[in-house]
């Protein structure tokens, strides 16, 4: 490829990125939560709220303009670079710090994901409840392919990092790539005590919340119990190449390789904004509406007070 | 199968677990062999006590109606079918009713009777 090439090509990549990670799926994301708003309201449907729905608003506004702020900034930051002709190599170093400073609304948003998750999981649960008695086996959720491929490719993973570092390539000459060797290794590492864990039957999946459908559980765990082979899959093949092209073994463009992770990245970001969008739009919700009963027995209680 | 519990019902949760898996395992839509989900999943879906299931399961368990095959889980037991047939609480309710017609028989009141049956559980 010549350097034209190549300046067009990470020019491409950068644009998508900064209209994927700072644009598409932040606006994709709020406007689900708006339709949610709009076509369950907080008053039938008080369940769906177990944060003060003006608290997630705020919190939600202030993501998406800093979503925006970041975006903007890096279009400046692209075309200020591209109007003083930056070398591609250098160009592609710049997307991927832009990359990470794109993720970090994601990251802020995490503690209000989180107390939301513990929020719904807290809820009390109604007086009568039933389930499917039915043993559920790993392979009822995952297909053994995945699972297997999913295992293989961590333990491949891991056996390059064991390889590499004990032959010294990692360590040896200008080339020291152990800080990824360490990363590769703990995350593939973990993603494998997980799976194991599954493959054993030793997890114990808890519901979301007590009101959500058996079928939206089932969808729920289908896709936790999946998520894990699929990342370790992705996560793996990455690992192994990555380690490879590093320790000289696989001859790559640096440039290919850096457009490739952002590819990756901008990929699974709106895989899983898609899902989850989808996953909100596909589920029953009339469990979380109001009851009626409930109400009912205030209105008496008041009367009886007055 | 759905298994459903009501906790404002004044029959105990876990005697809700045995009458339902008994009647299941009775009905034959529980066949022998038949694994039952774990004690921790079935506690976390149906949001109860482990504890609470685990003494469903163990009394199932010591009236044969299912059997627990080490680290392997629980297992509708091959002759539970016959098994979930016997009453075990009948049969002491039926033994009850005729001791204590022979004790009112013999004049004792019902007070008695009471603080006889209590001293008796006690010891």
């Amino acid at each position: 490829m010549n350097p034209h090439s190549m300046t067009l090509l990470v020019t491409a990549v950068f644009t998508a990125q900064i209209l994927v990670m700072s644009f598409i799926c932040p606006w994709w994301s709020h406007r689900a939560w708006l339709a949610m708003r709009r076509n369950y309201p907080t008053g039938d449907f008080p369940r769906l709220y177990p944060l003060a729905p003006e608290k997630v608003a705020r919190q939600n506004t202030l993501v998406l303009g800093l979503h925006v702020v970041i975006g903007l900034a890096a279009t400046v930051l692209l075309a200020f670079h591209l109007l003083h002709g930056t070398a591609a190599r250098h160009l592609v170093v710049i997307m991927v710090w832009t990359y990470l400073v794109q993720l970090l609304p994601v990251v802020l948003r995490m503690p209000l994901l989180i107390s939301m998750h513990r929020a719904f999981r807290a809820m009390p649960a109604p007086a009568v409840r039933s389930v499917e008695l039915h043993h559920w086996r790993l392979t009822d959720f995952v297909p053994p392919m995945e699972i297997a491929l999913g295992m293989s490719m961590s333990v491949l993973a891991l056996g390059c990092c064991a390889y590499f570092y004990f032959t010294g390539h990692a360590t040896r000459g200008p080339g020291n790539f152990l800080p990824l060797l360490i990363y590769s290794a703990a995350i593939s590492g973990l993603l494998l005590l997980r799976m194991g864990l599954l493959v054993a039957g030793a997890v114990t999946l808890r519901r979301p919340d007590p009101y959500m459908s058996e079928a939206d559980v089932i969808r729920g765990r289908k896709f936790r119990l999946a998520l894990p082979f699929r990342l370790a899959m992705l996560l793996g093949l990455y690992f192994i190449l990555m380690q490879l092209y590093v320790a000289g073994i696989l001859r790559l463009d640096f440039v290919s390789v850096m457009a490739g992770t952002s590819i990756l990245g901008q990929v699974m970001l709106l895989r899983a904004t898609a899902r989850s969008v989808r996953s909100l739009a596909a589920r029953d919700l009339n469990a979380y509406r109001s009851d009626p009963g409930a109400a009912a027995k205030k209105e008496e209680a008041a009367a009886a007070s007055s | 199968m759905r298994i459903s519990i009501d906790v404002t019902d004044p029959v105990p949760v876990f005697a809700q677990l045995i009458d339902q898996i008994r009647s299941a395992v009775q009905r034959g839509d529980l066949r022998p062999g038949t694994p039952l989900p774990a004690i921790r999943q079935l506690a976390a879906d149906l949001q109860l006590n482990p504890n609470t299931v685990a003494k469903a399961y163990g009394l199932l368990e010591r009236d044969a109606v299912i059997e627990t095959r080490g680290r392997q889980g629980s297992f509708v037991h091959r002759d539970g079918r016959k098994h979930s047939r016997v009453n075990l609480a009948g049969q002491a309710t039926s033994v009850m009713t005729d001791a204590i017609a022979r004790l009112r028989g013999a004049g004792l009141t019902d007070s008695e009777i009471r603080i006889a049956f209590a001293g008796v559980m006690r010891d």
